[in-house]
């Protein structure tokens, strides 16, 4: 009966460590995944400003109807809010659409200043700006997406064995 | 003394070491070190009785 516990209580701690390890190793993979889908949206509100010279909250919700999960829910926000929320400032407006994602997407703390700080130039100064300001966030977004790339396959590697390991590592301390 | 500590020492110094290289090799090696500390402080916990013990033997024998 004992030992029947035992392996039961090696396996838990096995599978369980496994399985964050490889939660952890997929992380990478989720954010690039989220980068990408952040990075067609921004590109699809700059044709929208660039070419057909639509209002924030139309372009914005009609972003939110061509992307997907939670990228397309921070623009539904952002469309509900330019048009009932009068009062605030549009960095205050897109601050609040933004937030929420934090915890539904896999953004990393710098990526939310850098789409915060995207934010505060968005509905200032004329159209121009706002394209010079869509181009520098792109621009971000693809240079994190190539470092991420490079350190995927790395950092997959690691966590797996990492997990595994301190599974092994924690049924040895507790035997 | 039971014996089977020295095979968990053993165990503990094998995926401590691979755990080191595995976090070396992907450029970690603040999580590294501290991985083979805690591993250190683990088995350091376990070995404490007994070389307690051999002072108070080394103690008795010479009479100190």
């Amino acid at each position: 009966m004992l030992i029947f516990l035992n392996i039961t209580g090696i396996v838990l701690i096995m599978v369980s460590t496994g399985l964050i390890g490889l939660y952890y190793s997929n992380v990478d993979g989720y954010r690039i995944s989220d980068l990408l889908e952040f990075k067609r949206a921004i590109s699809i509100l700059q044709s929208e400003i660039e070419y057909t010279g639509t209002p924030l909250s139309e372009a914005a919700s009609n972003v939110a109807l061509r992307t997907n999960g939670s990228v397309s829910r921070i623009f539904e926000r952002l469309s509900e809010l330019v048009v009932t929320n009068r009062q605030d400032s549009m960095a205050d407006i897109w601050k609040t659409a933004f937030l929420p994602a934090v915890d539904e997407a896999y953004f990393s703390k710098k990526d939310v200043e850098q789409f915060l700080e995207f934010g505060n130039a968005l509905g200032y100064l004329d159209s121009n700006m706002q394209l010079k300001n869509i181009t520098l966030l792109l621009d971000y977004i693809e240079n994190r997406i190539d470092e991420l790339n490079a350190t995927k396959i790395k950092n997959r590697k690691m966590y797996s064995s990492a997990g595994v390991l301190t599974g092994l590592l924690i049924v040895v301390i507790l035997i | 003394m039971d014996i089977s500590i020295v095979f968990q020492i053993a165990a503990v110094g094998i995926l401590v070491s691979v755990l080191n290289q595995v976090l070396v090799r992907a450029g970690r090696e603040e999580q590294a070190m501290m991985t083979t500390l805690a591993g250190l402080i683990v088995v350091l916990f376990w070995i404490i009785r007994y070389i307690s013990d051999l002072f108070n033997t080394v103690q008795t024998i010479f009479n100190l």
